[in-house]
């Protein structure tokens, strides 16, 4: 009689890349047990598109067009990065004003990642009601970006040196209405949602992270906070004007998805009171130091590590120059990188196939940008 | 005219209403969520230009399906995959044979009745009939070959036959007050009141067996919160491999199943086709008839519309949560239920 | 029992014929990559084999107690409020419920009711 081990009742399968629960082109090559996951691997390379070799055959300013599209719904943070790190190594001033927009736009962006977000979560867990609400206010926020940079999703907006336009006439009363309407909308998403019954149920003490592995990966953002780790780019190496707004970094302890989901239900709030904090105290000026020609721009040799902190966590640009008109070398450090890979496969064994994907979205992981 | 005949035409005329129901089901669906989630719904489909608030996509979707490919995998068990939709589909509808529909009406000098059969074991018939369809999920899941449908249908299999068990008890508690288990009985009795004011229904005798029976129907027509056997973010479903019209079917039994058990809570819950105070108007027979009917399908109505609308405002459970749910939670309930029913029965 | 068969007969040529009615409408075309299983656009981990836990089986047969369960008390239910003698039927069915209720506290301490 053939004996049964544990390796028969194992079902290998792929998850992704065509897979309605899995956010992007990425796969999951997972092992089941009944409806348990025993392991799950990676598999990326189905986005593949070589942004940081290309780089270094093109000129600085040519590189905005790739830079924003390194993660594809949140572009400024990479953009704003990119232009940092060229500020910093051609030592351009930027002017006071373009410093005040930038962090507007960086907030605004993160506030829109924040609605897309809501719609994921509640997207994989069945409840499709959360999604088309999201991604319509999501809209009042592209709204905005449209009539402030001409572009939705890719603004290449800020440039080394400052921004590309000032703000339009009365926009800033237009930023706030749409804050407005976000705080009186959000109520709704409690009720939908964060208080739902079957949510928290859902959501509790899945994925449960151990505060050791926050250092030892290099988790970064929410999924950090949510353990307790008060890490934020923004309060700890101040970048733009963070130093001049207002806020406290927030934590949670429960190290699991719902903690995550509640760091970042905190943060949409911390983030509209950003913006009314930015827009109050915004200073008149100039908003863009003349570049020489960029088509002749030189940077002299040198390299430098810039960060932020994006949505989902501490995203930093490597640049290295050798006084060509091109970067030497351009490397990305990705959030997603550590949180697909090394944290989701630690994360998995004994998790039931249904939380997978929620796990996926609960960290908000990015492929594009795992794959530069 | 012959027995024959009568019961041909009955057969059609419920087919008829059942499939413009099924078939509306799901434009009603769509435009539903349309309004709780901000939308339009489907408002294109038109003949000749006119449009009227997508009245005819139900019409659309359906003439789309059948002209799409037949298509077969060759790994699949042909015979199987074949014969899967073609089961579910027939014994969910056939539930509809033992629904009465109203007071019996005179044509003539011949009473006709409202309901094509009405044998004395109405309940246990229906509870049969659709638990059989739960085969067809079975077979389909299984005959595909693929990994995914196969989870599905496991799934399917354990969640419907779990909920099962709620069901039927909570049912038992109502067979006990009905004392019947003929459907036009169970009306004829909720057609009194207690106390002279409060209707003798099945929701005010049985509050408790009436939650148990929502919820049980609810995870037994596999929809949202417990669409766990096609959540397609998670498993994409027992019916993965199946396309066009086939796939169709599966989707239109959801919608059939879902009308049967409407129309089994208007009958064991709400009174059938019973209007409250109706009698006291002082109208005559006839449009007392009339009237009820049209009240048994608003009341059919109304029930589907709200078991549409919990999809909307729930997530999906996971699957050990929704097996507590139902052995843990409802089990007990309707087992306590029936204990206490059978107590004051007994005692009165 | 006429409108039964009737009944069976139409819903059944129905049934068959519209789920295999698109096989006489409907195009037809061959591609190799159609004939694949759906794994996500991946290639095959490997083949289709009938494997699952356990639990599912005990959920049939725990199914299976608690449905031949009902089917009995079923009749007793039907009977209750007519019959002149309630007590000696209610203590019969009492003794099928503590019966009853034996059986699933047990299968609740055993953990048959664990799923993970």
């Amino acid at each position: 009689m053939k004996k049964f081990s544990k390796k028969d009742r194992e079902v290998k399968l792929f998850v992704g890349p065509q897979h309605p629960g899995v956010t992007g082109n990425m796969s999951f090559e997972i092992t089941l047990e009944g409806d348990i996951l025993t392991s799950v691997k990676t598999h990326v390379g189905y986005l593949h598109r070589a942004f940081e070799k290309l780089m270094e055959r093109r000129l600085f300013i040519q590189n905005f067009p790739l830079v924003c599209r390194i993660c594809v719904p949140e572009s400024d943070t990479n953009e704003e990065n990119y232009a940092r790190a060229l500020e910093e190594l051609s030592g351009i001033e930027v002017p006071e004003r373009a410093k005040w927009i930038r962090t507007l736009v960086l907030e605004l962006s993160r506030l829109q990642m924040f609605m897309r977000w809501i719609g994921g979560i509640a997207g994989t867990m069945g409840l499709s009601t959360a999604p088309q609400w999201s991604v319509g206010d999501r809209d009042y926020i592209l709204d905005l970006f449209e009539e402030l940079t001409g572009g939705r999703i890719y603004h290449i907006y800020i440039l080394p040196g400052g921004v590309r336009r000032d703000l339009p006439e009365g926009f800033e009363e237009r930023v706030l209405k749409v804050m407005d309407y976000l705080e009186k909308k959000l109520p709704d998403y409690d009720d939908l949602i964060f208080e739902n019954a079957v949510f928290k149920k859902r959501l509790k003490g899945i994925a449960k992270i151990d505060p050791s592995w926050v250092e030892e990966i290099g988790v970064t953002g929410p999924v950090a906070r949510a353990c307790g780790f008060p890490f934020d780019v923004r309060k700890e190496q101040p970048y733009e004007v963070y130093d001049k707004l207002d806020f406290e970094i927030i934590t949670e302890n429960g190290c699991d998805l719902y903690s995550m989901a509640m760091v970042r239900r905190r943060e949409i709030d911390l983030s509209i009171n950003l913006i009314r904090q930015i827009i109050e105290k915004m200073p008149k000026g100039d908003v863009w130091t003349p570049l020489p020609n960029v088509l002749y721009w030189k940077i002299p040799a040198g390299e430098t590590y810039v960060k932020s902190e994006a949505t989902r966590g501490e995203f930093g640009y490597y640049v290295v120059t050798d006084g060509s008109d091109k970067p030497r070398r351009v490397h990305v450090r990705g959030v997603s990188t550590p949180h697909a890979y090394t944290l989701l496969e630690r994360l998995v064994p004994g998790m039931n196939i249904s939380d997978f994907s929620v796990a996926i979205v609960g960290l908000q992981t990015c492929p594009p940008e795992i794959e530069r | 005219m012959s027995v024959w005949l009568i019961a041909l035409i009955k057969i059609i005329v419920l087919f008829a209403w059942l499939m413009l129901f099924a078939l509306y089901a799901t434009l009603l669906e769509r435009k539903e969520s349309a309004v709780i989630q901000d939308r339009h719904g489907a408002n294109r489909a038109s003949i000749f230009g006119i449009s009227s608030f997508g009245i005819f996509q139900p019409f659309a979707d359906a003439l789309k399906m059948l002209f799409k490919e037949d298509f077969i995998p060759d790994f699949a068990d042909k015979k199987m995959f074949k014969f899967a939709p073609v089961l579910t589909f027939f014994f969910s509808s056939l539930v509809i044979i033992a629904i009465p529909f109203g007071e019996p009406i005179k044509i003539g000098d011949k009473t006709i009745s409202l309901q094509l059969i009405n044998p004395d074991i109405a309940l246990i018939l229906i509870f049969a009939l659709s638990s059989m369809s739960i085969y067809g999920v079975i077979l389909g899941g299984w005959s595909s070959k693929n990994k995914y449908a196969f989870l599905g249908t496991m799934r399917a299999t354990a969640q419907i036959i779990s909920y099962e068990v709620a069901l039927i008890f909570s049912v038992i508690s109502l067979i006990m007050v009905y004392s019947s288990m003929k459907l036009y009985d169970i009306v004829l009795f909720q057609k009194a009141y207690l106390w002279g004011w409060l209707p003798r229904w099945g929701i005010f005798l049985q509050p408790l067996a009436f939650i148990v029976f929502i919820i049980a129907a609810i995870a037994e027509t596999k929809r949202a919160p417990f669409d766990l056997p096609e959540s397609e973010s998670e498993i994409i479903g027992f019916f993965v491999e199946y396309s066009g019209i086939r796939f169709g079917v599966y989707m239109l039994t959801d919608f059939i199943e879902t009308i049967m058990l409407s129309l089994l809570i208007t009958v064991l819950f709400l009174g059938g086709w019973h209007i409250p105070f109706i009698e006291r108007t002082g109208l005559s027979a006839n449009w007392i008839k009339a009237i009820e009917i049209i009240g048994f399908q608003i009341k059919t109505f109304l029930v589907f519309g709200f078991l549409l609308l919990v999809r909307w405002t729930f997530p999906r459970y996971r699957f050990d949560q929704l097996m507590e749910l139902g052995w843990k939670t409802l089990v007990p309930i309707s087992i306590f239920n029936l204990i206490v029913t059978a107590i004051v029965i007994g005692l009165l | 029992m006429i409108e039964i068969l009737i009944a069976i007969i139409f819903f059944g040529i129905i049934a068959l014929i519209s789920a295999n009615i698109s096989g006489f409408l409907g195009p037809k075309s061959k591609n190799p990559t159609k004939e694949t299983p759906f794994e996500c656009g991946s290639p095959l981990l490997e083949k289709f084999s009938v494997s699952y836990t356990p639990i599912y089986f005990f959920v049939a047969i725990a199914f299976l107690i608690f449905d031949v369960e009902a089917s009995y008390l079923l009749m007793w239910a039907l009977i209750l409020r007519g019959v002149t003698d309630k007590l000696t039927l209610l203590i019969v069915g009492g003794l099928f419920f503590v019966i009853i209720i034996l059986a699933f506290a047990y299968i609740w301490k055993k953990g048959g009711f664990e799923w993970e």
